[in-house]
């Protein structure tokens, strides 16, 4: 290339100062030769491109918000309390994937046949129980550790993520429920499920969520089997009475957990 | 030299073991190295520095705040930064998104403002070519980074750093050593290692700990000393020392009361640190 | 006369490196492209706020599409290529802003060694396409150096495709009476 532009000539191209061919020609040039582009560079206005920059820096590295955040935010909660909760092991994909799967299941089963339905019974009230196993706590979390370190309040982050995780399971369950052509069977999973995943959230102020759910959800399982071993009816579990034992001690906790002091000092930032 | 860190009789147990038995140290600004075998309590003694934990007894005040009192303690946090043993990041997040969501944790305000502290750390650890890519796909070095890049959010006046070179080949050792060398001017430091490379390369200070204990708390040429003519070099084990190794050359060298007339040698930082271990194993004996 | 060290990355690999995600590649395109991306889009349109967006979105775009460049071309002209149909699709959006910048008077006096050069460069035609009336000389200069299709330099200039075709038939007839 023989041809190439000069200063004078950049600085005048820029200022608008070179019309018509001579412009195009400049122009054309600049598009194969890297060192008349060096020259250009400096020229043009450096305050605009500094604050172009600024903008496309920010695009390109905001991390892109998940589904949940999107959901989240729009409910009104801060786009940085979204993530926070969006972080929880037990929303992710892979989670939810497995609990859809297992629910499905047992969905299928309920329909094909009458102990089908009490295998439903059985598994869905500790779906969200498990759910809130993986929503925080030293085994599912992998940045437990540090998160302890910093000023957020570990108990806020807790609570948020319970909340959010049990809504999720809980809407999840439900909807696959309403497949179920037993109404009775159906709803009658939702009380034990609330007063176990209350109990945990309560017993969570003392031992690790993880274990807290974890130990619950055995109860339940070992309670269960003994029921099944006995050959007393499974079903009776479920009756109003224990529905209203359910309802009962999920009331309690949800209440203790409100209404204690250190939990709402636990839960407030400190400015 | 500024006190940032006072810790005074620090007692910690777990179930049967006695983590630590009676800690009292002081550290400044710079970087102090934390120096003891595997199971000494230097990962106990971190976790409490970093808040994670909170002793039996004893008392512990850092920049002029008590850890004990709730208020203090978040007022502690914002000043302090961690850096765990084998630091773990979510799946799925890039390593700006993995600092970011760190950045909200230590309520940085205001999402430009965030986003340009993210980018600063990120730069700062040398990792923006990177910053788009999954954390997890990244060698350990760069995760160790990128961890130290979170820990280095707000600037804080105390970095906790527990063996952070572990595991590390030289060149990323060395690359690490360079990026916590330059964190420690205008900050206090303090870092945990079994290996005495890192210290003598690294510290202003060092203290070593054995069994809950403090051994020792002074300079690296001060540990070294501990060792003063009581190294020598022999065609093979020497009888008479507390502690001998074949060396690459075929010669073997010994610590411990050289004999007369031998030559000793001039003493390095882990003669000192191995003899000061060594006694304290012969005394229990 | 200054050149491209030997040392520095070409820009084709600067790409590759931004396809990988490595935001430090993309800085440097930025620092060597952006600048007069910036000033050949504000000759075509008025509107300064359009044209900084423009050129935001194109290098958001060479972030995201980093792995679909052929790898034949120039990068340069491929990101003009990205820029000024983001231009297009700005001006669409907002019609007033259509007008194209007219240049000053040239107020600097090109040396006749540069009178010489650029005579070598395009010949006669330089003169010819001077000379032709503005609308003219518009449609030429977005469909011919632009690289612009008729229906998007219908839409750069704001008038009708057909109108473009015309001028273009037009352009044509003049500029080959000229240098017969």
């Amino acid at each position: 290339m023989s041809w190439h532009i000069s200063e004078r000539l950049a600085v005048a191209y820029v200022d608008g100062a070179v019309d018509g061919a001579r412009a195009a020609s400049i122009e054309a040039h600049v598009l194969n030769c890297a060192a008349c582009r060096g020259l250009l560079a400096p020229a043009a206005p450096t305050d605009r491109l500094a604050a172009i920059w600024a903008e496309v820096e920010e695009e390109v590295d905001a991390p892109r918000p998940t589904w949940i955040e999107r959901l989240l935010c729009r409910c009104g909660m801060s786009a940085e309390d979204a993530r926070l909760l969006a972080a929880a092991p037990s929303l992710q994909l892979s989670w939810l994937a497995s609990l859809v799967a297992v629910l499905a299941f047992a969905v299928a089963a309920a329909q094909s046949s009458e102990r089908g339905a009490l295998a439903f019974l059985v598994l869905a009230p500790l779906a969200p129980v498990v759910a809130v196993a993986g929503a925080y706590g030293r085994g599912v979390d992998p940045t437990y550790e540090v998160t302890r370190s910093t000023p957020y309040p570990a108990y806020r982050l807790l609570i948020l993520r319970v909340t959010a995780v049990v809504v999720v399971a809980l809407l999840v369950t439900s909807v696959l429920a309403l497949l179920i052509t037993d109404s009775w069977v159906a709803v009658a999973w939702l009380l034990p499920c609330l007063a176990m995943v209350s109990l945990a959230l309560f017993l969570s102020r003392w031992i690790d969520l993880t274990v807290a759910a974890v130990g619950v959800g055995s109860v339940y399982v070992v309670v269960v089997g003994a029921t099944f071993a006995t050959d007393a009816q499974v079903r009776d579990l479920y009756q109003p009475t224990m529905q209203l034992l359910a309802a009962a001690v999920a009331t309690a906790c949800t209440l203790l957990i409100v209404a204690s002091p250190h939990n709402r000092t636990a839960f407030r930032r400190i400015p | 030299m500024t006190t940032a860190v006072s810790v005074e009789n620090i007692r910690k147990r777990f179930a049967r073991t006695q983590a630590l038995d009676g800690v009292t140290l002081r550290l400044g600004d710079g970087v102090t190295g934390l120096l003891g075998p595997n199971g000494a309590g230097k990962t106990t003694m971190l976790r409490i520095l970093a808040t994670v934990l909170a002793p039996d007894d004893g008392r512990v005040r850092m920049l002029g705040l008590d850890p004990a009192d709730p208020r203090e303690r978040t007022e502690l946090r914002r000043q302090l930064g961690y850096l765990p043993q084998d630091p773990g990041f979510q799946r799925g997040f890039s390593v700006f998104a993995f600092v970011d969501y760190m950045a909200i944790l230590k309520e940085i305000t205001g999402t430009r403002r965030r986003h340009e502290e993210v980018r600063r750390v990120i730069e700062a650890v040398d990792l923006t070519s990177v910053s788009g890519k999954r954390v997890r796909a990244l060698s350990g070095g760069m995760r160790r980074r990128v961890a130290l890049a979170a820990a280095l959010l707000g600037d804080p006046a105390l970095l906790v750093l527990d063996e952070p070179t572990a595991g590390l080949d030289p060149e990323q050792r060395l690359r690490f050593r360079e990026l916590v060398s330059q964190a420690g001017e205008g900050r206090a430091v303090l870092l945990s290692t079994h290996q005495t490379e890192d210290v003598a390369a690294l510290c202003r200070d060092v203290v070593v700990l054995n069994e809950g204990r403090v051994l020792f708390q002074g300079t690296p040429t001060q540990l070294a000393e501990h060792a003063q003519g009581r190294v020598w070099f022999a065609g093979e084990r020497d009888p008479r020392a507390q502690i001998a190794w074949r060396t690459g050359e075929g010669l073997h060298r010994n610590l411990g009361a050289a004999p007369d007339g031998v030559e000793t040698v001039a003493p390095t930082l882990e003669d000192g640190y191995l003899l000061l271990l060594g006694t304290r194993i012969e005394e229990a004996a | 006369m200054s050149t491209v060290p030997s040392t520095e990355p070409a820009d084709a690999a600067l790409l590759r490196q931004v396809a990988d995600g490595d935001r430090r590649a993309l800085e440097q395109l930025y620092a060597r492209h952006a600048g007069w991306l910036l000033v050949r889009l504000g000759r075509r349109c008025a509107d300064p706020g359009l044209v900084d967006e423009v050129v935001q979105d194109t290098f958001v775009a060479v972030w995201r599409s980093a792995g679909r460049y052929s790898g034949r071309g120039e990068v340069a002209a491929w990101i003009w290529g990205i820029g000024v149909r983001r231009l297009v699709d700005g001006l669409r959006r907002m019609p007033r802003a259509s007008v194209v910048a007219e240049p000053q008077e040239a107020t600097t006096e090109i040396s006749a060694e540069e009178r010489v050069l650029l005579g070598v460069e395009y010949g006669d035609l330089a003169g010819a396409i001077d000379r032709l009336s503005p609308e003219l000389r518009a449609v030429v200069e977005s469909t011919v150096l632009d690289g612009l299709t008729t229906a998007e330099a219908g839409r750069l200039l704001g008038i009708p495709q057909g109108t473009v075709k015309s001028r273009m038939k037009r352009a044509r007839e003049v500029l080959r009476e000229e240098l017969a």
